[in-house]
């Protein structure tokens, strides 16, 4: 693999297809250049090359990563993370999982803290790490993040089960784009078992809204089909409802109140409003008819 | 469904103590005794700004340390209580990339092994390749960094003996609660002679596909020795916790509950997990020292 010069694209096609890149990446960026090498993991593989963390990248059903590193004498190296994902609402999911930083303006959603760009575009979620941060290996990420970005030539659209959240009072950067319990318990814990009923084929989503003192919860989900849905009620309301199962709503342990539906194959569910009317407000501002079909 | 189903509900509605009672029953069933001791040495000058070791340095908190474990006045004579001539001795490093276990580090303990009356060609250090290069050894000298860890809150020398497991995955589940059954395999079991945590530059909170951030990476210039992997392993994460306090100004709760280090005394009897029964030992820089 030779690169095409500086500035310049390197054509990413290798002999082996399990390590034939998917873009084309830059050569060379603010004196960084890549090393030439890809290495190339799957679902199966992942392990080898991150450790436990891997299973985050299972949870949002990845297909491929491939690592890229670009080397520059003097200064830390660069690593691209390129994970082809499932599909958008994948990539849209394991982004939202761990967000800090600053936005960067990268794709169709980015951050950027202590040497490290986060962003996904389309199918794609892209890292960028260097072990040792300055503002040059700064500047060559944020440059490297913007070259690949426009490498992935088609944008997707938000996963639709956004559009049952409502926006008023929702903290930023607070929505979790979810498939597994793993992931929804690392944000918010609702139980050691699965009484959702998750599934790769389930969609999920979790918020924060302020209201007042109080933070409450919204978690939806949606199933492959309502009898899916019919059965993690089932679950739900017994582990959790308990003597609220029949009304669909409970005063919890905490003296507050969470709330739940069902819709077609839709689940919403309001954690810990701090009266019951607020409860049931927030439950019914959740637009699960506009995404139940 | 009919199984026994634990959700936020009832962590809500557990008192501090009933949730411990909750959590442990069996160590608070039953008096444990047993102690644990475990040194902390720290050196201002161990590493220069840029981090680099300096290895004259380390040598002295390496042989402060032993000596004040063993209550030996040489350092020499403290390493030769814990290998023989006849042993074949394997180092237990590691190597993840952002932190590995530094190489002056390896080759100090090379050195005292040496010191000791082992010849040279029966010392091996690895990680990776640790269950086919190790496995024949008859001490295991275990030496790695402390740092949190996304499956079991954090990486300490329990952990460091998964890679003798042939799949290590299958330790994944509920935050790799069942670590110290590794510590059962024949590779390993009973050959243990000290177990080394650093905290030189220990890592106390982690982001991205590599855990890693180089803001949440201190010099705290310090390293635990204990012949306990759990009380060495309970000191770290104390360190961690407190430091993480420091820094973000609130007990912010790491990503993992590390059980693993209660459960290997709980259920695995590997050795001493409650702070209250371990005997920490400091010597030397004492700036900052959190713990």
């Amino acid at each position: 693999m030779c690169p095409m010069g500086v500035g310049g694209a390197m054509p990413m096609a290798m002999s082996s297809p399990q390590e034939q890149l998917p873009l084309s990446l830059p050569a060379e960026i603010g004196g960084w250049r890549w090393n030439g090498k890809v290495d190339t993991y799957n679902a199966n593989t992942i392990f080898d090359y991150i450790d436990g963390i891997g299973e985050i990248y299972r949870a949002y059903n990845m297909r491929t990563v491939w690592v890229c590193r670009y080397e520059r004498r003097g200064y830390p190296s660069l690593t691209v993370d390129l994970f082809e994902m499932n599909t958008p609402d994948d990539a849209f999911g394991v982004f939202t999982f761990e967000r800090d930083g600053e936005d960067a303006g990268i794709g169709q959603g980015s951050d950027y803290a202590g040497g490290m760009l986060r962003f996904w575009k389309d199918r794609y979620f892209v890292v960028i790490t260097a072990q040792e941060e300055n503002e040059t290996v700064r500047q060559a990420i944020l440059q490297l993040g913007k070259a690949i970005a426009r490498a992935i030539p088609r944008t997707a659209p938000l996963p639709p089960l956004l559009k049952a959240l409502p926006t008023t009072g929702m903290q930023r950067n607070s929505v979790l784009f979810f498939r597994h319990p793993m992931i929804l318990s690392r944000h918010f814990f609702v139980a050691d078992k699965d009484v959702l009923n998750l599934s790769p084929r389930t969609e999920g989503v979790l918020a924060t809204y302020q209201l007042g003192r109080a933070k409450v919860r919204m978690v939806v989900v949606r199933y492959p089909s309502e009898a899916d849905a019919v059965k993690a009620w089932d679950t739900f309301s017994q582990a959790y409802l308990r003597e609220g199962r029949q009304k669909g709503i409970v005063q919890t342990e905490n003296r507050k109140w969470t709330a739940a539906k069902r819709t077609g194959r839709v689940l919403a569910i309001v954690f810990d409003a701090p009266t019951r009317k607020g409860a049931e407000e927030m439950l019914k501002a959740i637009r699960t008819q506009e995404v139940h079909q | 469904m009919s199984e026994l189903i634990l959700t936020r509900r009832d962590l809500l509605k557990a008192t501090a103590g009933a949730a411990v009672a909750a959590l442990a029953p069996d160590i608070l069933a039953q008096e444990k005794p047993k102690r644990a001791k475990v040194v902390l040495v720290r050196h201002k000058e161990v590493l220069d700004a840029q981090g680099k070791i300096n290895e004259n340095v380390l040598m002295q908190m390496l042989d402060e340390a032993v000596t004040t474990l063993l209550g030996v006045k040489n350092p020499v004579d403290a390493w030769k209580r814990l290998v023989q001539p006849t042993d074949l001795v394997g180092i237990k490093s590691n190597a993840w990339n952002p932190l590995p276990t530094p190489k002056e580090v390896e080759q100090a303990i090379r050195k005292r092994v040496m010191d000791a009356g082992v010849a040279e060609d029966n010392i091996r250090i690895d990680d990776r390749g640790a269950r086919q290069t190790l496995a024949n050894c008859t001490a295991l000298i275990n030496v790695r960094p402390v740092r949190t860890h996304w499956w079991s809150g954090i990486g300490g020398c329990i952990k460091n003996y998964i890679i003798f497991s042939e799949n290590p995955s299958t330790y994944h589940p509920d935050a790799c609660s069942s670590l110290a059954s590794v510590w059962d395999l024949s590779a390993v079991k009973g050959k243990t002679r000290l177990n080394i945590l650093l905290a030189l530059t220990p890592l106390f909170h982690g982001r991205g596909p590599h855990h890693w951030d180089p803001r949440y990476v201190w010099q705290y210039k310090g390293l635990f020795v204990s012949l306990d992997p759990v009380a060495v392993d309970a000191m770290g994460l104390k360190l961690i916790q407190a430091k993480r306090l420091q820094h973000f100004g609130e007990d912010v709760a790491l990503e993992t509950p590390p059980k693993h280090i209660r459960e290997a005394e709980v259920k695995y009897g590997l050795g001493v997990s409650d702070p209250s029964r371990i005997d920490l030992v400091k010597r030397g820089w004492k700036e900052d020292i959190l713990i």
